[in-house]
């Protein structure tokens, strides 16, 4: 059961990220690797701050806006510069490793004594579930701080899913998603293609250096290598997502990606405890994410003679 | 055609939870419900198509159906094969094997020394895996959010003790156990500086810490190996050095070899490298700026490349001394490190202490570093300046390479502090 709300916590917590990784990949088709610097780089910039003495609050906002900026450089890069996007992406990337350590000073930064997120979502499950240490969920004894994180997480995911799905309807949102399908259209309607592209690029950085500050809370240290291999797991959580909702409409997408990424998360969990050899644990991932890719393209497949069938008949 | 299959598996399903006397009835019950859940998962995209008739909503809430199943399903595979910590008791059972979880953060050489240490040791104590005692072997292999997963999943699980290997594993599992109701006994290896790690211990009084969190702390000994530079060429100005600042083990060798340095009159010349394809070409750079040796210190991003960066030295005349006794195998003269199996072995006997009654609060956090030396002496006449090594030194050394060959030698190991005797 413990294992359950944590990989549920982590797989909420990469939504965010997967939030992220889906306004660059899948509404502007860049596959957007500062994702990889831009979550560290949250990480790192609440690490700092909850250690100089600021709010949880204060640093987690920070560190959204450095992500932002992070996102604008690459946006930037990629438009007025004309470099390729995912060229961009790496620059912008390898450039915030070395903000990275400049930020934290070292290349890993303990705040689990300090105070952070975690506390107010600990209030939060003291107000609901009064002051028992652990509740008694069907047998199984569940501790008050890791439910109240899960929930604490659940509301916040639910935020950010609707604002973006608000956004998305927004005329700014709307000439986003038709500049992301044909710039020349948009252009020709008199609105900078540019202008979107770099906006969008900066709010997915945005989310994804969010995601990294909650990671950060949440693991109790930031460290610079923690954005190694991010890129793929949210390309993984917004694939699997499209995948499950078989649409392309930007609410069901939003709702997908968030899907995609707590059920990454679960296989992961469920490999661990079937105590799979530990050496074949990305193997055994990478076979799951293969599962969900190819399972709805089988059963079309299997699917399609009776259609031909019928429609001659 | 899914429904039937769906309704096989069903049926298997609740079989298998019949004949629960079994052990391996619970892998097929698992079997079963994962087989159950993707044909369900398929049967729900065969009977997709939607009528027209339906409304937008309600064709966007089929179509969400198919991951919230999917997610509710494994879900309940999780409980499934949790649903032996329900209504658990935690006053021993008579008869009950010790469980004990061990967690790794990747798989490189020093983490899987030390674990290989832990097990032998472990073994010697009559601690064997699968009979004498539960072991569950975690390694996140270098992913923070598995590492997180694996973190809450030992807290939570029935266990006489959590053994952690690395630095970040003692991050994850001392964040995610110091908030649970009944924290789990806790014992930490391989880990360069516990002390500026966030997990409660203090350097100036060992016995300061979380009365459940016991470990051992290894910084390399720096130190040790300067000074036996110094004393073998007095003339030394000057230590090369190619680091990664991203490796927290590697930043404390470093920040420690600042103070050495200072001590001794010598200068550290340093170089970042962020990978090992970049480690050569920083240290060819650091040999052109004019640096009397090399040394290679406890970064894994740089052993990786050590090769490599013994080699242009080696051509340009320079000796290499490095903090890694492996690296004498590929050529540096002077490899003076911490034996990561001895520091396992200790991190075992200290296991099995726990298990056999000892309270972790009363073990001290220190830092010790058995040393091993290693020489290789095939590259002596192509260096710019004589080098002569004593006899003394020769003595010490664990393995000898030289241009006839290899000698073993016999080296007592290095005995553990007093402190950490217990029992035995």
């Amino acid at each position: 059961m413990n294992l359950l709300i944590a990989a549920l916590t982590l797989g909420l917590i990469f939504a965010v990220l997967a939030l992220g990784v889906y306004i660059s990949f899948k509404i502007f088709n860049i596959p957007d690797i500062t994702a990889e610097g831009s979550v560290t780089l949250g990480g790192a910039v609440a690490a700092a701050l909850i250690l100089s003495g600021f709010g949880p609050v204060t640093a987690t906002i920070a560190a959204v806006f450095a992500g932002v900026g992070a996102g604008f450089v690459t946006g930037v890069m990629a438009t007025k510069f004309s470099i390729q996007p995912l060229l961009a992406g790496i620059l912008t990337m390898t450039a915030l490793y070395s903000v990275n350590l400049r930020v934290m000073d070292r290349s890993n930064l303990p705040i689990s004594s300090e105070d952070s997120l975690t506390r107010y979502a600990e209030q939060l499950g003291h107000t609901l579930f009064g002051s028992a240490q652990s509740l008694d969920i069907a047998g199984w004894a569940v501790g008050v701080y890791d439910l109240s994180l899960l929930l604490a997480m659940l509301i916040l995911v639910v935020i950010t899913g609707v604002s973006i799905y608000w956004f998305f309807q927004t005329e700014l949102g709307s000439a986003m998603r038709a500049s992301g399908d044909n710039p020349q259209m948009i252009e020709a309607l008199g609105v900078s293609a540019q202008t979107l592209a770099i906006t969008g690029l900066a709010i997915s950085n945005g989310l994804i250096a969010l995601s990294g500050a909650l990671l950060a809370q949440y693991q109790g240290f930031a460290d610079v290598q923690m954005g190694i291999g991010i890129i793929v797991l949210g390309l993984a959580s917004v694939i699997i997502g499209e995948a499950l909702v078989g649409s392309r409409s930007v609410g069901l997408m939003i709702c997908g990606a968030i899907m995609g990424a707590i059920l990454f998360r679960l296989l992961v969990a469920v490999a661990l405890r079937w105590g799979m050899n530990p050496n074949d644990l990305k193997l055994i991932t990478a076979v799951f994410v293969f599962l969900a890719l190819v399972g709805p393209i089988l059963i079309r497949k299997i699917n399609a003679p009776k259609i031909v069938q019928t429609s001659e008949g | 055609m899914g429904e039937l299959r769906c309704a096989l598996l069903l049926s298997n399903l609740a079989h298998s939870q019949l004949s629960k006397q079994q052990a391996a009835s619970d892998l097929v019950l698992v079997r079963d419900s994962v087989l159950g859940v993707y044909f369900l998962l398929l049967n729900q995209l065969i009977t997709r198509p939607m009528s027209t008739q339906q409304s937008k909503i309600g064709q966007s809430l089929v179509r969400l159906s198919v991951g919230i199943i999917a997610i509710v399903a494994v879900s309940s595979i999780l409980l499934i094969a949790d649903r032996g910590a329900r209504y658990r008791t935690d006053a021993p059972q008579p008869g009950r094997l010790p469980h004990v979880a061990l967690v790794q953060h990747a798989s490189i050489e020093p983490l899987d020394s030390g674990v290989k240490g832990i097990l032998d040791a472990l073994a010697q104590r009559g601690y064997e895996p699968g009979r004498s005692m539960n072991l569950t072997s975690y390694n996140a292999q270098g992913d923070f959010a598995t590492a997180n997963t694996i973190a809450k999943a030992v807290v939570g699980d029935d266990l006489d003790l959590i053994i952690t290997s690395s630095t970040l594993s003692l991050q994850t599992v001392a964040a995610a156990n110091r908030l649970r109701p009944a924290p789990k006994n806790h014992l930490f290896g391989i880990v360069t500086n516990p002390f500026d790690a966030g997990v409660g211990a203090n350097r100036e009084y060992p016995l300061q810490h979380p009365p459940y969190l016991a470990g051992l702390g290894s910084n390399s000994p720096v130190r040790e190996l300067f000074e036996i530079t110094l004393k073998l060429q007095p003339s030394l100005r000057t230590i090369g050095l190619v680091w990664n600042p991203a490796e927290a083990s590697s930043e404390a060798s470093t920040l420690l070899a600042r103070e050495v340095v200072k001590d001794l009159g010598l200068e550290l010349l340093e170089g970042n490298a962020e990978n090992a394809g970049g480690a050569g070409e920083v240290a060819r750079s650091l040999l052109s700026r004019g640096i009397d040796v090399l040394w290679l210190s406890t970064d894994v991003t740089t052993t990786t490349a050590q090769a490599v960066m013994i080699k242009v030295a080696t051509q340009a005349g320079i000796p290499v001394i490095s903090s890694m006794p492996s690296s004498a195998d590929h050529g540096a003269l002077i490899a003076l490190g911490a034996s990561y199996y001895t520091v396992g072995f200790e991190q075992g006997q200290m296991a099995a202490d726990i298990l056999q009654g000892r309270d972790p609060a009363t073990i001290p956090i220190i830092n010790w570093s058995p040393a091993v030396l290693r020489l290789n002496l095939s590259a002596l006449d192509r260096m710019r300046q004589a080098w002569v090594i004593p006899a003394d030194l020769r003595a010490r050394a664990e393995t000898i390479f030289d241009t006839n060959g290899v000698t073993h030698q016999n080296v007592p190991a290095p005995e553990a502090p007093k402190a950490l005797d217990w029992n035995r």
